[in-house]
């Protein structure tokens, strides 16, 4: 990471919300009114920034949080098995929650991208069946993570996903333009980002400032 | 390969990404039209195997040729730097054919001159699907790992290290319509797109330009393949 006088280093996050809510739900199983307190997430990172060794010393200074998501809850939230009309019903209150929630928190952007239909037909009824996937999120986070490195924009880049197809891009931006990744997930679960990452954090020794008891929405 | 940029009479760089597949996919579909053969859902499904019958040592002069065609480039003198395949090899079923495929893939064209493979891995999703018809297990397609990102990474790196003036693209996903418009915007690269018209119009829409593959197709069959191919020059 280059030297910036004395200045403070820029902090970016990046975070897949399915990702990373899929093992937010695992982990929470036995405990589904524990809720994520994405108000203090932010906060919570750069204290533990503070915690890892070779970034003690400086300065650091919080530039936004960006959350990449799409309106296609994952496969065991029963979202498959509504109709169509209580699914529309629930993408709408997603959205709601995304946008007039989550994005208006201070630093947020939350990115949405639209769920995309790749239906399957079945070999014994030939019945088409609705099957909706999540299209481009990683891509948009890989650009992120390299367009804003190239403009020199930050210079910790926090990544919240276990997602490997990011692996090239964490490498890119370290080795080519001086940044530093540092992947935050939970200890354990292992994933090939956190071996291609300059650094870790764990999210559990975080949990005392982020955990919220709640009624359980998506968040 | 990187080079002072200060030379107002540059050679411009041509880099080539090509998505193995949906341009295997592009081809048998141009390649039905040409022998006005009907084609069938297992020729699609073979795609990725007749793609071999492609012509790919010509390909850098072919792109090269109709590059002069495009308007506005037509007149720069260009070098051809690099040709990334990106292939994730799907299973047909037929495992001598798909092992034949990946070794054709690491033994006849990553040697190619200026030729760079990249194979990915597929994935089969472990959550099983039930039809809503009649309850049966759906078979759910294998998916390409990371095959996307790792060609949205490298538009955008080798841009980054000013490593080519235009990028031409094989692909057809708009998943890949932001690196495109991000290294046309801010690093002010040409990316031509190249593919059929009826595919990829989000992609040939954000590209600053293309060509049609159809105007390329005459020059890339196998002479066996196609009676009427023209001699190179």
């Amino acid at each position: 990471m280059r030297s910036r006088a004395g200045r403070p280093s820029r902090v970016r996050v990046f975070i897949d919300y399915w990702n990373f809510a899929r093992d937010w739900y695992s982990i929470h199983e036995r405990q589904p009114d524990k809720n994520m307190d994405w108000a203090a997430l932010p906060a919570a990172i750069l204290e533990a920034l503070d915690r890892v060794p070779l970034l003690r010393s400086t300065r650091k200074e919080l530039r936004a949080v960006k959350v990449y998501t799409s309106l296609q809850p994952p496969k065991d939230s029963g979202f498959d098995d509504l109709d169509e009309e209580e699914k529309l019903g629930e993408e709408r209150r997603l959205n709601d929650w995304f946008q007039n929630d989550l994005d208006q928190l201070t630093a947020y952007t939350v990115d949405i991208t639209p769920r995309a239909d790749d239906p399957l037909q079945c070999d014994v009824c030939g019945h088409r069946n609705s099957h909706f996937v999540e299209q481009g999120v990683d891509t948009k986070i890989a650009i992120d993570l390299v367009a804003l490195a190239s403009s020199d924009l930050y210079d910790i880049a926090v990544l919240v996903t276990n997602d490997s197809d990011l692996v090239p891009s964490v490498q890119c931006v370290q080795d080519s333009l001086d940044k530093l990744v540092l992947h935050l997930g939970f200890e354990d679960i292992e994933t090939e980002v956190r071996t291609a990452a300059w650094g870790h954090l764990f999210i559990e020794g975080m949990f005392a400032d982020i955990v919220r008891t709640s009624e359980r929405p998506y968040s | 390969m990187r080079r002072e940029r200060d030379d107002s009479e540059d050679i411009a760089r041509v880099r080539v990404f090509i998505d193995h597949w949906e341009f295997s996919l592009s081809w048998q579909i141009a390649y039905s039209g040409f022998t006005r053969r009907k084609l069938t859902a297992s020729d699609l499904e073979n795609a990725q195997v007749e793609s071999q019958k492609i012509e790919w040592k010509l390909l850098p002069d072919i792109i090269l040729e109709h590059l002069d065609e495009v308007e506005y480039i037509k007149d720069s003198p260009k070098e051809l730097r690099n040709v990334d395949v990106y292939a994730s090899a799907r299973n047909s079923g037929n495992q001598k054919a798909d092992n034949d495929f990946r070794n054709w893939l690491e033994k006849e064209l990553d040697p190619l001159p200026g030729f760079e493979v990249y194979h990915f891995p597929r994935k089969k999703l472990k959550r099983s699907v039930q039809c809503k018809g009649c309850g049966a297990s759906l078979d759910r397609p294998e998916l390409e790992k990371g095959l996307k990102t790792k060609m949205a990474c490298d538009l955008l790196s080798y841009a980054v290290e000013d490593l080519y003036d235009i990028g031409v693209l094989f692909a057809d996903d708009p998943e890949l319509s932001p690196s495109v418009l991000c290294v046309q915007e801010i690093f002010d690269k040409k990316i031509i797109h190249i593919g059929l018209k009826s595919r990829g119009q989000t992609l040939r829409s954000a590209a600053w330009g293309h060509v049609l593959l159809n105007d390329l197709m005459k020059d890339l069959f196998k002479p066996h393949d196609f009676g009427n191919k023209r001699t190179r020059k």
